[in-house]
């Protein structure tokens, strides 16, 4: 779309265009080419002995604008608005640390877990304060959770992921006792680092329509300012923060949904902190040319692998699809290297693993099957798919080889993968039927298995996520909307949702993997990056799984215009 | 007069009714289920069995429908299924937005095109008069997306001159200003958005305006002016324009279930969010309460303005008044 709008510009507008290109040429500006750290997206390391400046605003970009600012509501369960809330104006139990990944003290400072590992006492922190002024107890935790396990209330995303909870009980105002049905590793990492605590006393209402879902009330080292329905969310510095207050005075959200509108405001600097960038915006700031300097000079980028995959999912009680060696076929077909390369412009990374791929869960010998047309026809071949009739399709005692997958409109890349994919089927002998359907509708065919194959991508915020709803064979009213079904699998699913050592945990993760991509229920895609830009005015952004830490983020004072002579 | 106006109002009922009624059964008839969550199908199940959503199975079309009628006749018009607060209280924050962009869009197109108009019959057959038929087919042709995204990056972007703001209603700190100030503020962020609502209106406009000029100058009684030794300026503004407003101000009125669509695809670039971004959310998570609603409003506007139109055609026109009667 802007490529034709560019194109066509000059015929619109020669006269106002022609004084633009005019001034460009008079002063040339200095190409500096950019390093290879701006390039991969790494931050510089800050010069030492600069002390981080108390003061100024952190404009940041955001696609979306949240229904609410809860986490914990089934409605408002947006990654950008869990990123921006929890941390700096909620806080969880225990914090994963950004580096190491592992658990550290936040609002509970210690914590024991009893013998059988079905209870665990949380040791609050005193003299933490909710922004309203009124005292963290465990009171609070303990009606935190029960707002959670409420059957009435809209938080069933995040109850099933407590599922095993029993319940908690607050010993002493800042001792909380919270007991399980059996030990659940997902359901503690959910509970110590993804729920905000909030105040009992502002939960006594009700949660569904709650006043704290526009207006949250947190101990973080920011606190809620003001929000502009549509435009903008402004969080202030919490003064009164029980620990290390942030730098930074203010940070103002802006919603901007439309990526070709933030893409431009990001060029007229109107955002400290851009994200989402489109990748093809990305690539166009790269060339070295007097166009692309007020981003090589003025920006640097900031990219982290996300956990978030993206795959083709099978009905496996497909005729054709059940059978592994179809499936296997499928994803030799598939021309990894040609979408990598002409859709994802290099920027999603293939994979082949259900956990996040820099995680110790993927078994780093196992490599995408290679795209060979042969060895997808041999074995094709072998599961007696040939074809007679000379159609270019194979089939089967009568019934040719294919499928239909359905996609949803919203999935621009979809759009662009599918007819490169069905192309490639088809050289193969696969027929390929691309089906539209509406998001609504497209919700409702997955859960009534009512498809042959469905795009789709899954998403975590934290690094280690349960594969129990997606994979076990017991979870065909959930996840499993394919019907997936491997014993050795869901035993090792079982045992991954018991096990809290991690080197065992990875032990078990690394044979989901490898049994789940020989069976090929998905067809996996690919990782994707998250591509952000900030200028360089702007300090401490470390690119991170668990985003940025804004309480450490920092920007230079507005420097004072020199005096002219 | 007052009668004829009358007999439309009363018309205004039964048709409000069945669009209403057509937009519910459209909204019931297909497949697909209300969307609380992204990409959780399970989860959304039990979320809506927890919201109490769903699709009453028993309930009939017709009797859903007059529930849905006696709950809005007392304005109880329901909870959005995205954040959960009124769906009044939604409307009256993004209606008035979308008045003040597509008012004034239909303002801008309809003076516009009544100069060009003038402007173009005066000089008939000349160069002018081909240039602007030419603009005007080439203004009409366009999608108004594009036109969004052009303006957006020729007046805005970095790239062209960044004269006007490229997001929303108002700067940041718009509270803090004086009242000029905000005005001034709102009046800057309304020109591309005006701008790309107007143009095509703008198009089809001047083309009609054109063509019932021509009509009336060429009717008897602006010969018989030019006769009694009227200036050509006079006969045009005087005599003819009078007579050419009829199908303009017609036109008005069919065109503002145009601007009301439009305003979804440039609330969506400009970020204003409006009755248009509100229609898109309710469409795409299939919000019953939240598309009735506006569907119902849309309906109401759209019936409004032609009842304007009609009120305001009795009163320009002796020859219709004459016929009414």
């Amino acid at each position: 779309m802007l490529p034709l709008a560019r194109r066509l510009a000059p015929c619109l507008l020669v006269v106002l265009l022609a004084c633009k290109r005019e001034e460009r040429t008079q002063a040339p500006v200095a190409v500096t080419r950019p390093s290879r750290a701006w390039l991969a997206g790494v931050p510089v390391p800050e010069s030492s002995g600069r002390t981080p400046w108390r003061g100024g605003t952190l404009t940041l970009r955001v696609p979306t604008e949240p229904a609410g600012l809860n986490r914990l509501h089934d409605v408002m369960r947006d990654a950008y608005m869990t990123r921006y809330t929890v941390g700096p104006l909620y806080e969880t139990l225990l914090a994963l640390d950004r580096e190491t990944g592992a658990l550290r003290p936040l609002l509970a400072e210690r914590w024991e877990v009893s013998a059988d590992g079905r209870a665990q006492t949380f040791h609050l922190r005193q003299g933490v304060t909710f922004h309203d002024g009124q005292p963290l107890t465990a009171v609070d935790v303990k009606g935190t959770l029960d707002v959670v396990m409420d059957r009435g209330n809209l938080t069933s995303a995040i109850r099933s992921e407590l599922s095993d909870l029993e319940g908690s009980e607050a010993k002493d105002a800042h001792t909380l006792v919270v007991r399980w049905r059996r030990p659940s590793y997902p359901g503690f990492r959910t509970l110590v680092a993804a729920v905000p605590i909030m105040p009992a006393s502002a939960l006594r209402e009700g949660f569904n329509a709650a006043p704290i879902l526009r207006h949250p009330v947190g101990t973080g080292p920011f606190r809620f300012g003001s929000w502009e329905s549509g435009a903008s969310l402004t969080l202030m510095r919490n003064p009164s923060y029980w620990g290390d207050a942030a730098s930074l005075e203010r940070v103002v959200v802006r919603f901007v949904r439309d990526a070709t509108v933030a893409g431009q405001m990001f060029e007229r600097g109107e955002f400290d902190l851009m994200t989402g960038i489109l990748p093809a915006q990305w690539r166009g700031m790269e060339a070295p040319e007097p166009r692309n300097a007020w981003a090589i000079r003025g920006y640097q980028r900031l990219s982290v692998l996300e956990n978030t995959y993206s795959f083709l999912g099978w009905n496996l009680a497909h005729p054709a699809l059940a059978d592994r060696r179809v499936r296997q076929a499928l994803a030799m077909l598939y021309p990894g290297d040609e979408v990598a390369r002409a859709i994802d412009l290099g920027l999603e990374p293939r994979t082949t693993c259900p956990f996040y791929s820099a995680s110790p869960g993927c078994d780093p010998e196992v490599t995408p099957f290679p795209h060979s047309p042969e060895r997808a026809a041999a074995l094709l071949e072998a599961a007696g798919w040939r074809d007679t009739d000379g159609d270019g399709v194979r089939e089967r005692e009568g019934v040719r080889l294919g499928f239909s997958l359905i996609v949803t409109p919203q999935s621009a890349r979809m759009a662009r993968l599918a007819p490169l994919l069905k192309e490639h089927l088809r050289k193969g002998g696969v027929d390929m039927r691309v089906e539209q359907v509406e998001w609504a509708v497209y919700v409702q065919r997955l859960r009534a298995r009512q498809f042959d194959a469905f795009a789709l991508q899954w998403s975590a915020l934290d690094s280690d996520h349960d594969l129990y709803p997606v994979f076990h064979s017991s979870q065909t009213e959930a996840l499993n909307y394919g019907g997936y079904h491997n014993a050795e699998v869901d035993g090792l699913l079982e045992a991954l949702r018991r096990e809290f050592d991690e080197g065992k945990r990875a032990m078990l993760a690394r044979r989901v993997h490898r049994l789940v991509y020989e069976d090929q229920p998905y067809l996996f895609l690919s990782n994707r990056l998250a591509l952000d830009a900030a200028k360089v005015r702007v300090h401490g952004l470390t690119p991170s799984l668990a985003w940025y830490d804004l309480r450490r983020v920092w920007v230079d004072p507005p420097t004072v215009a020199a005096p002219t002579p | 007069m007052v009668r004829p106006v009358l007999r439309r109002l009363v018309l205004l009922v039964p048709t409000f009714l069945g669009a209403t009624l057509l937009a519910y059964a459209l909204l019931h008839l297909p497949p697909g289920e209300p969307v609380l969550l992204g990409g959780d199908a399970h989860g959304n199940q039990v979320a809506l069995e927890v919201a109490g959503v769903g699709r009453p199975e028993s309930e009939g079309l017709l009797r859903g429908y007059a529930t849905w009628l006696t709950r809005g006749a007392r304005l109880e018009l329901g909870r959005t299924l995205g954040d959960g607060r009124p769906v009044v209280e939604r409307i009256r924050e993004a209606l008035p937005r979308t008045l003040l962009l597509s008012g004034l869009a239909l303002g801008v197109a309809w003076t516009g095109a009544l100069v060009l108009g003038a402007l173009v019959a005066a000089g008939r057959g000349r160069a002018v008069d081909g240039f602007i038929g030419l603009v005007c087919a080439v203004l009409v042709a366009l999608p108004g997306f594009w036109v969004a995204l052009t303006l957006l990056s020729l007046l805005a972007s970095a790239r062209g001159l960044p004269l006007f703001p490229l997001q929303g209603l108002v700067s940041e700190g718009h509270a803090q200003l004086d009242l000029l100030a905000r005005a001034r503020d709102v009046a800057w962020h309304l020109v591309l958005p005006v701008a790309s609502l107007s143009l095509a209106a703008l198009g089809t406009l001047t083309r009609h305006a054109r063509a019932a000029l021509l009509g009336a100058l060429s009717e008897g009684f602006v010969r018989a002016a030019r006769a009694r030794g009227g200036t050509r300026s006079r006969v045009v503004l005087r005599h003819a324009l009078p007579h050419a407003l009829t199908p303009l101000v017609a036109l008005a009125g069919a065109l503002v279930p145009g601007m009301l669509g439009g305003s979804v695809l440039v609330e969506h670039v400009f970020g204003i969010p409006g009755m248009g971004l509100l229609t898109l959310e309710a469409v795409q998570r299939r919000d019953e309460a939240l598309v009735m609603a506006v569907t119902a409003l849309a309906a109401a506007v759209t019936l409004l303005a032609h009842l304007g139109v009609d009120a305001c055609l009795l009163w320009l026109s002796p020859r219709l008044r004459a016929s009414e009667a």
